[in-house]
């Protein structure tokens, strides 16, 4: 039994933090009160001492007037409650003489005042009888051995304090209650996020249900922040396993077409006396063939990866005009050959934060594509400019042009526009254009006009994005 | 007569291991084979060998621990690692856990060769010559110039480049991803094939009998003396 409270006790932060709260109010309520009951009790205690005093002083004075008969009319000529409280007594010490001059009638069972003449100097003493009853004694010296004691009850003290006490042991075990409870609620109101995380991954562990998401209570505070970045988390996740399954779903489509056409070119080559050259060529169209679909998959698993944002970009700054120039070199046979012209208008050294690998593939793509759909005897233009902070190239062609109905799919994966089905391309290149750049955080758009041409833009932040949460 | 040079294939899977094995014996190498890392290092701490192919996916010891550990006895053969991974980290790792060379696979043989030959070359020192020769065909590296049994050829720089390395690789086929990355130093495949482009206008400058340089369909090309 305890040991399970103690189990629960340190699994259950809300328990805890509401208990170590009730403590810590208790200690300090409880000390709180203490004191202010220790200030109060002082204070009653010399109020009645002060009345004594008086009393003493004036019995003294009336008593070296007339002595002990003066003193017993002093006594008489007291109103009639003082009288019923007060207690007069003379002791000598030299002959044990002892002078009752008045006594109220409980205080006739300590006439002696045990171990009251042992006090030489103090000058008072309390008796407290019970709850109800509490006397106080004052003595002075008279002369001729004579000692005046002086009593009174000082019942009032009890009949102020008493109330007093059960007032602050209502009042303490009140906030001590009201102290675990407002503990309770805090710490259960500020647990509600970590219990509705918990719920949430559990559901999602439980169902498999990746769309569950934890409320969020616009507080803005350490909780708030901690739910919205476990909900970023539980979002990025969900991308990530729907853009893994999607291009899952496409590589399994797309590798069903060239691998049925391996198969058939490998049985055209296992045929029963087929002729060895034919066997060759078989063969050899099978390694090309084999080639094109492990670049396909290369180039399906970059798309998915830049995405889903998981692509590692090492980002560095680079000149891209630097970057567009070694591209043009690159393409600049293939353009000769085609009878293009490749025209760069490059002029000033434009740096942005890029992953060079990557961006050379994005032009390089860009390129190859304006060069493959503009005729012979037409020009590729590559020219740059600064636009607010964003580094924008430009790449147009006078090529065949994109008809307005094709100019959102050509972004998308294995997209192949009527005309350039006739082309060699797997389709992928300005997938991985579209999504390499926006990994970057910029943006790929297209103009065109069928005939006329296309214009391709790819703009790009010159300033590295800070890490976004 | 001088002993061929022996090589380790580090592999656990059978068809790979064999294609590899065969296809180095067939070039004229002494190979031996090892199914997993543990094994693969005791080999290679009892053997001089001249070089080795590790594969990093192995069973008992990953390929990666093995060369740390050869690295770490101060063996310095020189290794080639296969890998199914493709990232730059992952080569970046290869080549920081004492690899020499990394290759992706699927992989043609042509390419594992050459890229072992090169790593032989440069463990053994070899001289590098000024002038290369072919058949007919001549280059020399200090003047620049190319000849062709009288005839001098312009070549453009890239050309040049192109046809040096061609000569440096004769009679063994270099794969368009090696040109690629040699030529172009570019890790990634243009769709249009670029290679094709170049090695045309390299072929309508010097062999425009089409006699020397030869194109193997779905592999790459190959510089052999007329």
């Amino acid at each position: 039994m305890s040991s399970g409270l103690l189990e629960s006790l340190r699994r259950n932060i809300g328990l805890r933090l509401s208990l170590m709260y009730a403590l810590i109010f208790t200690l300090s309520s409880v000390a709180l009160l203490a004191l202010a009951y220790y200030l109060l009790a002082a204070a009653v205690g010399s109020k009645d001492q002060e009345v004594l005093e008086a009393r003493l002083k004036e019995a003294a004075v009336v008593y070296q007037a007339g002595g002990a008969i003066a003193l017993r009319s002093w006594v008489h000529s007291q109103p009639l409650e003082v009288q019923n409280t007060m207690f007069v007594h003379l002791v000598n010490s030299y002959n044990n003489a002892d002078l009752v001059i008045s006594a109220p009638e409980d205080w006739v069972a300590f006439k002696d005042v045990p171990g009251f003449e042992g006090f030489l100097r103090a000058a008072y003493l309390r008796i407290p009888q019970n709850a109800e009853r509490d006397y106080t004694l004052g003595r002075v010296k008279l002369p001729g051995g004579w000692v005046l004691q002086i009593g009174r009850t000082t019942n009032s003290r009890e009949a102020i304090l008493n109330p007093i006490r059960r007032s602050f042991l209502v009042m303490g075990s009140m906030t001590v209650v009201l102290g675990f409870l407002a503990g309770a609620f805090f710490s259960h109101r500020a647990m509600q996020p970590v219990r509705q995380i918990v719920s949430t991954a559990r559901s999602i562990i439980r169902t498999g249900q990746l769309d569950a998401r934890v409320p969020v209570r616009q507080s803005d505070d350490e909780f708030d922040e901690l739910v919205r970045l476990f909900n970023t988390l539980l979002d990025k996740n969900q991308a990530l396993i729907r853009a893994m399954r999607e291009s899952l779903d496409n590589v399994a489509h797309d590798l069903r077409t060239p691998l049925a056409r391996l198969r058939g070119m490998a049985e055209t080559a296992l045929q029963p006396g087929a002729d060895p050259a034919a066997a060759r060529e078989a063969l050899a169209d099978c390694l090309e063939e084999s080639e094109r679909v492990l670049s396909m998959l290369n180039t399906l698993m970059d798309i998915t990866e830049a995405e889903a944002g998981m692509m590692k970009l090492r980002r560095e700054p680079a000149d891209l005009c630097q970057l567009a120039r070694e591209v043009v070199e690159l393409y600049e046979y293939v353009a000769e050959e085609k009878k293009i012209t490749i025209r760069t208008e490059l002029p000033l050294p434009c740096e942005a934060p890029v992953d060079r690998t990557r961006m050379r593939q994005v032009f390089a793509n860009l390129l190859d594509n304006a060069i493959k759909y503009t005729p012979a005897g037409g020009s590729v233009t590559i020219s740059v400019r600064d636009e607010s902070g964003r580094a924008v190239m430009v790449f147009r062609d006078t090529g065949i042009g994109i008809p307005i109905e094709e100019q959102d799919k050509i972004w998308s994966r294995l997209y192949r526009g009527d005309k350039s089905r006739s082309q060699r391309g797997l389709g992928l290149g300005l997938s991985l254009v579209k999504a390499v750049v926006e990994a970057h955080g910029g943006k790929a758009t297209v103009t065109s006009q069928v005939n006329q041409g296309s214009e391709f833009i790819v703009s790009l932040p010159k300033q590295s994005p800070a890490l976004a949460a | 007569m001088l002993e061929p040079m022996r090589i380790l294939v580090v592999e656990d899977d059978k068809k790979i291991a064999s294609f590899v094995v065969n296809g180095l014996k067939q070039s004229g190498y002494a190979a031996d084979h090892s199914a997993d890392g543990e094994n693969g290092l005791i080999m290679a701490q009892s053997i001089a060998y001249d070089a080795a192919v590790v594969d990093i996916m192995l069973p008992k010891l990953d390929g990666l621990s093995l060369i740390q550990q050869l690295r770490a006895k101060g063996t310095r053969i020189p290794v080639l690692i296969l890998s199914a991974k493709a990232s730059v980290d992952d080569r970046v790792k290869g080549l920081q856990a004492g690899g020499d060379d990394y290759l992706t696979k699927p992989f043609a043989f042509s390419e594992l060769l050459a890229r072992i030959q090169a790593l032989i070359r440069r463990s053994t020192q070899a001289t590098e010559p000024t002038r290369l020769v072919v058949g007919d065909l001549t280059l020399d590296l200090l003047t620049r110039e190319v000849q062709r049994g009288d005839e001098k050829i312009d070549l453009q720089p890239r050309e040049f480049a192109m046809l040096e390395y061609l000569m440096r690789n004769a009679n063994r086929t270099v794969t368009k991803t090696m040109i690629l990355e040699h030529i172009f130093d570019y890790s990634f495949d243009p769709q249009t094939n670029v290679v094709d482009v170049l090695v045309h206008r390299l072929r309508s400058k010097v062999d425009k009998d089409r006699a020397m340089l030869h194109t193997i369909r779905g592999v790459g090309y190959v510089l052999r003396p007329a």
